[in-house]
């Protein structure tokens, strides 16, 4: 049953105005997600969507006598005042999707030959189509004797093989299936971050780790030389890490590059032999992170940002053990930091939430959380149970994504969550949703959450983050990392202080987050 | 623009001699209608053979107005007035006179399949292939069993409170009931709920019940008219590819996707590619009609003392 909320109902009849139905979700879930608007449909005027506006409380007495080739723009908003601009950034994304259309049709190349036509020089060609057509498309890349990232998912298992061992013949790499980020000369592609070129060389089958270590390193002063992304898959033992050991055997033989940093969650075993024995032949140094893979790594990086660290001091020639002590130092001053948080609690909130964008921080948060990087020598805390829609093998799976247990990370980029909707990293509607949500649950006392900055994602995040924690910052504590650069479109400094304004703790790192929140959780379960 | 001087290339055998006027455009489909709500489509041959469509060589983009069908020849102009008489004056950048001969007709009308033959075909590589390739906003997620299989009462966790807005929210629960009606062999009453319903041109509804009328007519079914009439809204375009459906007749990508599954084809899951790449949804939502449909009908078939047989 539908209940009737509260709000002033507006809206427009456009005389036929048709889009597709695609574009129609897209720009009515945008509308949702502006200031003031409490709900939102744009549909075409047939009697039955009617009848689901008028279930809905969406119904403007002036759609009764529309016809179907009509489209009508409904909106519940929280103050009649929104009204106009609302209706007038609505008519601005149609102007933008009908002008998509026409630079479809008119200004850009509609098939790969007439791309390579206008731009003869060009050696990579990004895909981002459905996953159906994808694998056709990077094979004609290849016979054009292209490199491939790949940003289209659900690519079959068996052409993704075929597609590497046709790139391994003729020399090429195709970064992906589902390779969602990279830098090229210095050129971000996809979910990337605008990063100084530099002399550290990073491979990672982990998109948001890469993103996390290309930005920390160009903080402490370093610069990328090549960020190249493989997709997950391509460490599984199926595919072999063809795409893997290639962009290492690249980095290798780059001039550019004199420290090399690999970053996976753990590979299957022939491949990272495969990958071990590609590495003990590299002549420069080599900092590798299996992310939960502690076997015959005690001495090396347990997260990212040490791994982080760890290329930065090599590529000054320094001891990276001896970054360790600064991160040692800095858990302390974070010890106090959640005791002086954890004070304001009640007693009786005691868990820890995750909400994540990028499937890397939540597998990350799940190493650190689970204790597992406790061999590096810090003071991680550990809880539990620990729960997660993507587990690890630290962690238990939720029994519903939706449904929150005791301690809980979830990974809002999982499939679950993404159908029928933009990237978490791009649409923050389920994140403030499950954000509002788990701070009216009594047991909950600090909720982490992950901000992604750089081309691809959310324009200006903290502007949907902030009022979200201003609302529950008297009742929990919420912790975020803030994975971006000064040079990125949305300025890290700049959201790291809308932020904490709001009243959230801004860590330096995903890790520094975990070790943060997870502290506070772990003091709140002590209490007597 | 594209060049006025367009080949016929074939014209399908669901068109009625008339007028039409301009009802919608699309880079590569010019949609006309005429006043007793018949449709012909212009369209380019990436669109293909259908039983409204002619296919015409080129590019698309037509700057056409109006058209007139004739038994051997069609008229396109650049006016929506219907031209004096007999008189197609004016050079071809006003008017296009194409003549229409039996090389160039086609017929789209589905196989039946002998009753003896009748069995799953390629319909769980169909859904599998659907499921994993539809885009998010079409119906086929109603082809999860859990939504409307042996256990149509349940929902998926990722359903519930999913976000989205309450329009959102109550088309979905609308299509899970309409699959629930299904999954009993209710068409018309799955007919009746989903028609006109959704986004798009053709909201996905219709091209939900246009898969379903589809599948009935293959299996001969009884209440084909009922379900039919049921379907049929105020939308012009919907209505003319629900005509065309309860005659057997589909445009290709459908009509290939159905004969795939139907006969069990080894290139079923290279034709549901090809269908769901029809409009932004529509192929998709065409697909889980008529996959829901022919799973629910063979299941009729098989229980103890089915009576719903085909007489083919």
């Amino acid at each position: 049953m539908l209940v009737a909320s509260p709000g002033v109902l507006a809206g427009q009849v456009k005389k036929g105005a048709y889009f597709d139905s695609v574009t129609l979700m897209t720009i009515g879930r945008h509308v949702q997600s502006l200031a003031g608007v409490m709900d939102a449909a744009i549909v075409m005027g047939t009697a039955e969507n009617r009848a689901i506006l008028e279930a809905s409380g969406l119904l403007l007495p002036e759609f009764g006598q529309t016809r179907e080739t009509d489209l009508l723009i409904a909106l519940k908003l929280a103050d009649a005042s929104r009204a106009e601009p609302v209706l007038t950034e609505i008519e601005q994304q149609f102007q933008l999707a009908r002008s998509r259309k026409d630079q479809g049709s008119q200004a850009r190349p509609r098939s790969l030959d007439g791309a390579i036509e206008a731009l003869p020089g060009a050696n990579l060609a990004l895909i981002s189509v459905a996953g159906r057509f994808a694998a056709d498309e990077a094979r004609r890349a290849l016979e054009r004797g292209l490199h491939v990232m790949l940003f289209s998912d659900n690519v079959p298992i068996d052409q993704e093989i075929a597609l590497k061992r046709l790139a391994a013949d003729r020399g090429l790499l195709v970064m992906g299936p589902d390779c969602g980020t990279a830098i090229v000369n210095g050129v971000p592609l996809g979910f990337a971050n605008v990063v100084p070129r530099g002399s550290i060389g990073v491979v990672a089958a982990a998109g948001t780790g890469l993103q996390e270590v290309a930005t920390l390193i160009a903080q402490g002063g370093g610069g990328i030389s090549q960020a190249l992304g493989t997709g997950g898959r391509d460490i599984k033992a199926k595919v072999g890490g063809t795409s893997f050991a290639m962009a290492l055997e690249a980095l290798a033989n780059d001039p550019a590059t004199a420290v090399i940093l690999l970053i996976a969650k753990p590979p299957d075993p022939p491949v990272a032999e495969r990958i071990s024995a590609i590495v003990q032949g590299v002549r420069k140094p080599v900092v590798t992170l299996f992310l939960g893979d502690r076997k015959g790594a005690e001495a090396g990086p347990a997260t990212l940002e040490e791994a982080a660290r760890a290329a930065l001091a090599l590529w000054r020639g320094e001891d990276p053990a001896a970054t360790q002590d600064d991160l040692k130092r800095r858990d302390r001053d974070q010890l106090a930091a959640a005791e002086r948080a954890a004070a304001r609690l009640p007693a009786s909130r005691r868990y820890l939430r995750g909400l994540f964008s990028g499937g890397t921080f939540c597998a990350e948060a799940q190493v650190i959380l689970a204790g597992d990087a406790i061999a590096a020598g810090r003071g991680f805390p550990r809880l539990a149970p620990l729960f997660s829609n993507a587990p690890t093998q630290v962690t238990a799976r939720l029994d519903s994504a939706l449904v929150s247990q005791a301690h809980t990370v979830v990974d809002l980029g999982e499939d679950e969550f993404t159908q029928g909707r933009p990237h978490p990293m791009i649409d923050y509607d389920l994140r403030l949703r499950r954000l509002a949500a788990e701070a009216a649950d009594p047991e909950v006392a600090v909720v982490l959450l992950d901000v992604v900055l750089g081309y691809g994602s959310h324009e200006d995040p903290a502007s949907e983050l902030a009022p979200a924690i201003a609302a529950v910052q008297d009742r929990i504590v919420v912790v975020c990392s803030v994975t971006g650069t000064e040079a990125d479109p949305q300025s890290r400094s700049r959201t790291v202080r809308q932020l904490e304004a709001a009243g959230a703790l801004v860590a330096p790192s995903n890790a520094a987050a975990c070790h943060l929140a997870g502290w506070i959780a772990r003091l709140q379960e002590d209490r007597p | 623009m594209a060049p006025m001087g367009s080949a016929l290339l074939c014209v399908g055998d669901g068109i009625a001699p008339g007028h039409y006027r301009l009802h919608s455009r699309f880079s590569r489909v010019s949609n006309f209608v005429a006043d007793d709500g018949s449709l012909v489509a212009i369209v380019t041959c990436e669109v293909g053979t259908g039983p409204v469509n002619v296919v015409l060589d080129g590019p698309g983009d037509w700057p056409w107005e109006s058209l007139d069908i004739a038994l051997e020849h069609l008229v396109l102009h650049r006016r929506a007035d219907r031209p004096d008489a007999g008189s197609y004056r004016g050079g071809p950048d006003e008017v296009l006179v194409l003549p229409v001969s039996s090389e160039v007709r086609r017929d789209t009308r589905l196989e039946r399949l002998p009753a003896a033959d009748l069995g799953p075909g390629a319909l769980h590589l169909a859904i599998a292939r659907v499921l994993e390739q539809a885009l998010p906003p079409s119906l086929a997620c109603l082809l999860r069993t859990e939504l409307a299989g042996p256990n149509p009462g349940a929902k998926p966790a990722a359903s519930r409170d999913a976000g989205g807005s309450a329009f959102e929210r109550a088309l979905a629960e609308r299509a899970r009931a309409g699959a629930r009606l299904l999954a009993g062999a209710d068409f018309l009453g799955c007919a009746r709920l989903l028609r006109g319903c959704g986004y798009g041109l053709t909201p996905s509804g219709d091209d939900f019940n246009t898969g379903l009328l589809a599948a009935l007519w293959l299996l001969e079914q009884p209440d084909l008219g009922a379900v039919h009439a049921a379907a049929r809204g105020q939308n012009v375009l919907s209505n003319a590819f629900l005509d065309q459906a309860i005659a057997g007749r589909l445009n290709a990508a459908p009509r290939a996707f159905v004969q795939a599954v139907v006969h069990g084809e080894q290139d079923a899951r290279e034709a549901s590619d090809r269908l769901l790449a029809v409009g932004a949804t529509s192929g998709a939502d065409f697909a889980a009609g008529f996959l829901l449909t022919w799973r629910s009908l063979l299941e009729s078939l098989s229980a103890p003392g089915a009576t719903t047989t085909p007489s083919g």
